[in-house]
């Protein structure tokens, strides 16, 4: 009785499983319409409008295309978009950062942009962008939304420590900063994102030799920077879990009230008004102080075509219409970012603002960085390994365990090898 | 005069047993209060409604001032499909934990009672499995769910999942400790290999069953980026992807992260406060 009431749950239980995999696999609308797949990372649901609103003015231009719009956590994009190639399901048009973009540019995974892009569009965007994704002389990916970064800082912490109210203008200034901030309030002055490859590459300090195969960082002049580090962990002017918390670390601080500076982007601004409205409030902005090679950092987002899409020349064409310069500047009113085109980037709104003080400083010291502002990703094989290395090095000489010299030389050995391979 | 003695000795030994005893009170009252100041901290911040999240310098920082149940509300208006998202959640956790608790009690089962040749052999293949990272499964099983054209179905999301290596191992391990005569027994009384497995085996495994159920619930509540890869409808999401919404590339409001997790975590932790009892007994078990 009993084992017959079990095998009908059974059933019971296999039947839905059935119906549920038949219900998937319902068929979809037959069209004649191209289908093209595009991807973008963490937009939906807040700005649903706006990529609607685009995706109906594009099928509008083109009536033999449909759009199918897929918004994704950046965590899971590179997984899912290997799967997809590898799985012969590849999506048109995707969304990546530059490093990303590299790494499946160094696997031949994308169309070439140099090759689909005429030449009087590519003038449109800020040629430093575009060469962003340079890869053995050729551009894998049309740059879309950028952000230079910025030193935020709490007014109320500076002028308890005593300070004018300014940012400070140079790393020496950032260093006398947070002295003052420390022995004044307790709290730590700053908390940088420790990024050697972009200290270096600012300051004109080669990481690599011209063929690629060489590390260069085993110098002193490299050497100086990581020095610098570990000197501001031994005055105790930075936190002793600076590496392990990175970025989010320095945010969390900052938004709690106890961090004097905060380097990130003013897109920022947006997190810290909503989650520590009072720090917000007390919150003044700087440029970013440029190395000696006279460049910021830029962080660049990027459309790129897979060579797995079927349907390449309409899928190049969709990322230009996406990173156009009037749907580049919707955005930016959207969203405190930059345009990667020239034309947007010089729309008065940039000078203008919409009325948000804080934000409208923001957004026109980082405008104007950008044309001295450069996208530091490596741009060779394999640099996610390399990068992983030179953080171990790090972190040998953050926690004093070895010589600043020593780590590095070790670094620069384990690279030639990896590099030598190439 | 010795009598005497001995009550003071007594008096002794009680005082130290007693200063031992609250020792080991605090000890665990310590434990406690770390334990669970995070969830503390997501509750309070889940009821606020205005002022600083992340300023935390006294304890009545954690008090929400005024108190408010608008985040909760909030999440349903910024993310309207949030209940089909439990919904999913719900579907995906009762079909994956049923069979995967089905399946690993029916593997286990030869495992532990029957001898038959490449035992051995099939155990450690089992084992291996373990040691591949999930990036190599994860091509496999992509190109495996399109080929077998279930990709944007519930079904892909849970065929990965369904056989579990660990819930193999611990029923194995449960059917071990339970004395043979108790089959020989059912044997001679004419049962079959399935009555034994169904009537005689499987009521003395109710713990194992329990530490199962749960760890494979909270393995698929959790599941996050299988679904994202393999399926294509935001309808058909689990509630983790939905949870991901409330934060966008720019911007997100962590009173409604906290209120979003805090809802996510009511389901579990029913579940455990139901098992709790065999749970315990489970843990234990899996030593032997």
């Amino acid at each position: 009785m009993f084992a017959g009431r079990v095998k009908n749950f059974c059933l019971l239980i296999l039947a839905s499983l059935l119906i549920i995999i038949a219900g998937g696999c319902a068929s979809r609308a037959n069209t004649d319409k191209i289908r093209l797949e595009f991807w973008t990372i963490s937009l939906k649901p807040t700005y649903n409008d706006y990529m609607n609103g685009l995706i109906g003015r594009y099928e509008k231009l083109h009536p033999d295309v449909e759009l199918e719009w897929i918004d994704l956590p950046i965590n899971v994009v590179m997984q899912k978009l290997m799967a997809s190639i590898a799985g012969g399901a590849s999506p048109d048009v995707v969304n990546l950062n530059t490093d990303y973009a590299l790494i499946l540019a160094q696997n031949n995974a994308l169309v070439s942009m140099d090759k689909m892009v005429p030449a009087d569009i590519r003038a449109g965007y800020f040629e430093n962008l575009w060469e962003a994704s340079r890869w053995k002389g050729e551009s894998y990916a049309v740059p879309w939304y950028v952000s230079t970064q910025l030193i935020m800082y709490n007014k109320k912490i500076f002028k308890e420590a005593g300070l004018p109210e300014a940012a400070p203008a140079t790393w020496d200034e950032v260093v006398a900063v947070s002295k003052a901030v420390r022995k004044k309030t307790g709290f730590y002055g700053f908390m940088p994102a420790v990024k050697l490859i972009n200290d270096w590459r600012m300051n004109g300090v080669p990481v690599l030799d011209e063929s690629k195969k060489h590390a260069l960082f085993d110098r002193p002049e490299a050497v100086a920077y990581l020095e610098w580090y570990v000197n501001l962990r031994k005055q105790d002017l930075i936190p002793a879990e600076t590496l392990v918390l990175g970025y989010q670390g320095a945010l969390d601080r900052y938004q709690a009230g106890s961090l004097g500076m905060l380097i990130t982007g003013p897109q920022f601004l947006l997190r810290i008004a909503k989650n520590a409205p009072d720090v917000y409030a007390a919150t003044a902005v700087g440029p970013y102080p440029p190395g000696r090679a006279g460049i910021v950092p830029v962080a660049t987002m990027n459309f790129v075509v897979p060579r797995a899409s079927k349907n390449r020349g309409k899928a190049v064409d969709l990322a230009l219409f996406l990173t156009g310069d009037e749907n580049q500047l919707e955005f930016c009113k959207l969203v405190p970012l930059l345009p990667s085109r020239k034309k947007a980037a010089s729309d008065e709104f940039f000078e203008k603002g919409k009325g948000s003080p804080l934000e409208d400083d923001a957004i026109r010291i980082s405008v104007k960085q950008l044309s001295y502002g450069r996208d530091l990703s490596l741009g060779v094989k394999d640099s996610n390994n390399l990068v992983r290395i030179l953080n171990q090095a790090v972190e040998s000489a953050f926690y004093g365990r070895q010589e600043p010299a020593a780590v590095l030389r070790e670094a620069a050995k384990q690279w030639d090898e990896i590099l030598g391979g190439n | 005069m010795r009598e005497d003695s001995n009550t003071t000795d007594d008096t002794e030994v009680r005082k130290i047993r007693y200063a031992w005893k609250i020792l080991f009170y605090l000890a665990l009252a310590v434990i406690g209060v770390f334990a669970l100041v995070p969830f503390v901290w997501l509750l309070s911040t889940s009821l606020k409604s205005a002022g600083n999240v992340f300023r935390l310098e006294s304890l009545t920082d954690l008090i929400p001032k005024p108190l408010t149940l608008s985040n909760y509300i909030q999440i349903w208006k910024q993310i309207p499909m949030m209940t089909r998202f439990f919904l999913n959640s719900f579907i995906i956790c009762f079909f994956g934990v049923f069979f995967q608790v089905l399946i690993s009690a029916l593997a286990g089962y030869p495992l532990a009672r029957m001898e038959f040749p490449g035992k051995k052999l099939i155990m450690v293949t089992m084992v291996a499995t373990l040691l591949l990272p999930v990036e190599a499964n994860l091509v496999v099983n992509f190109i495996t769910i399109r080929a077998m054209h279930l990709y944007n179905t519930y079904a892909a999301v849970l065929l990965p999942g369904l056989v579990s290596v660990f819930g193999i191992f611990l029923m194995r391990q449960s059917f071990l400790v339970i004395p043979k005569d108790l089959d020989d027994a059912a044997r001679i009384d004419g049962a079959s290999e399935w009555a034994i497995w169904r009537h005689v085996l499987m009521p003395l495994c109710g713990p194992s069953t329990a530490v199962l159920t749960i760890f494979s619930f909270v393995a698929f509540w959790n599941t996050f980026m299988w679904p994202l890869i393999v399926l294509k409808n935001e309808s058909m999401y689990p509630l983790t992807v939905g949870l991901s919404y409330m934060a966008n590339m720019f911007s997100s409001d962590f009173r409604l992260v906290a209120a979003g997790c805090l809802l996510a975590m009511i389901p579990v932790v029913i579940l455990f406060l139901f098992n709790q009892r065999y749970f315990v007994q489970g843990i234990q078990g899996i030593g032997k």
